[in-house]
């Protein structure tokens, strides 16, 4: 059985970690696309 | 306590959440659904809690086979959400992450004061401030709690006008509240639009396998929206498959309204963790923007307020940023900022719900 605190840091820090792939991704593609703005 | 009683005094909550929905318009579309199955349910000798009945009916379709209500509604949430903040200004997507702490103090807390840690985690998941989420994690935990989870998050989501302001002025001081943020708009690219929600399935779906379904729909509504081609779809999804499934869920939820499944003294603590869950949502939010201010010059320093909209309570707490950073600076505008922390948190919330589910299923599921 996991324990609280460890699970706690552990899904936090992946969370973290997930959204950190995802803030690279946007910068990557902002910057490949920045040319071609066409907003909605 | 005698079954009769319990079920007087749920019919009286049934009455007093369709008073909160109709006088108070907190959350009606669910609400009002809640309010009304939990007085059908509570009759005597209802017919409504049989096998065949509509409203188990409902429950064991919508809810207990495939988790079909919740997910189904998060595409309508995805087809409503605009990413652009997010997407055109990407460092608020830590905020979202910052604005889950509530989740895990409050599942810590839970699990410390003697509940098991399948319904630690489905209290702490109140603080997703997210409805589906809840219902999707303690339902597949097997929580005992799941109808008092529901109610409670339900209630406190639409309570987040009276309780975030509280906790924002609290964990600020004036002069940080008046920081001024200048917004510039910056074109988000169609492309980009695209390709966010596709990347965004993929990254969630690899790092928290539990999490694609709920990530996934959120991002298929999304991507309805933003693919320029099914306007019809993602208007559908829009204007009449979310609220046509927020009302059968409201009614699906009502056989676990239950007066001896509901009052149980367990429900008071359930009550108090929810809004411990709220309030470190907020103020891990908030902390974190502080933190970082620390490392920036003093032109640049970014107004925390902006990290209480980091929960997932889209787009009410980005309002409530607004209106408490107008009240200290008249000239400042944090909604743009505000509006994108929110849906990084809506991202975050759905994470760290499949984030514990991966982790606890193999013990409880």
């Amino acid at each position: 059985m996991p324990n609280p605190i460890l699970l706690a840091l552990q899904s936090w820090g992946l969370l973290a970690g997930a959204l950190g792939i995802l803030f690279v991704a946007l910068v990557i593609l902002n910057k490949i696309t920045g040319g071609k703005k066409k907003d909605k | 306590m005698d079954t009769n009683i319990l079920n007087i005094i749920m019919i009286g909550v049934g009455l007093i959440l369709i008073y909160l929905a109709i006088k108070k318009e907190m959350e009606p579309t669910l609400l009002l659904p809640m309010g009304f199955g939990a007085i059908l349910v509570n009759l005597p000798g209802s017919v409504m809690l049989q096998d065949n009945a509509i409203l188990q009916w409902l429950y064991s379709v919508g809810i207990e086979s495939a988790e079909a209500f919740p997910l189904l509604l998060f595409i309508g949430i995805g087809a409503m959400i605009d990413f652009g903040p997010l997407i055109s200004k990407p460092w608020l997507i830590f905020i979202g992450a910052a604005g889950q702490g509530g989740i895990f103090i409050s599942m810590i807390l839970a699990s410390m004061l003697g509940f098991p840690l399948n319904d630690a985690a489905s209290i702490g998941i109140i603080g997703a401030a997210d409805g589906p989420t809840a219902i999707l994690v303690s339902q597949r935990l097997h929580s005992n709690y799941v109808a008092a989870i529901l109610v409670v998050a339900y209630c406190y989501m639409a309570l987040v006008p009276m309780i975030q302001p509280v906790v924002l002025k609290a964990t600020t001081t004036k002069k940080e509240r008046a920081i001024q943020m200048h917004y510039k708009p910056s074109a988000v690219s169609k492309t980009t639009r695209i390709i966010f929600p596709i990347v965004t399935t993929i990254v969630c779906g690899i790092l928290a396998p539990d999490s694609a379904a709920l990530v996934g729909m959120l991002m298929f509504g999304n991507l309805l929206r933003e693919c320029g081609v099914l306007d019809s779809l993602s208007r559908a999804a829009q204007d009449m498959l979310s609220p046509l499934i927020t009302l059968l869920l409201g009614l699906a939820i009502s056989p676990m309204m239950r007066g001896d499944a509901l009052l149980q003294p367990a429900t008071l603590m359930i009550m108090a963790f929810g809004l411990v869950a709220f309030i470190f949502d907020t103020a891990c939010g908030v902390v974190f923007l502080k933190i970082v201010n620390i490392f920036l010059p003093r032109d640049k320093k970014i107004n925390p307020l902006i990290g209480g909209a980091g929960i997932s309570a889209f787009p009410m707490s980005s309002r409530v940023v607004q209106k408490v950073g107008i009240e200290a600076n008249k000239q400042n505008h944090l909604l743009p900022f505000a509006l994108g922390a929110n849906v990084s948190g809506q991202i975050a919330s759905v994470l760290a719900g499949g984030l514990l589910l991966s982790e606890l299923i193999p013990f409880f599921g």
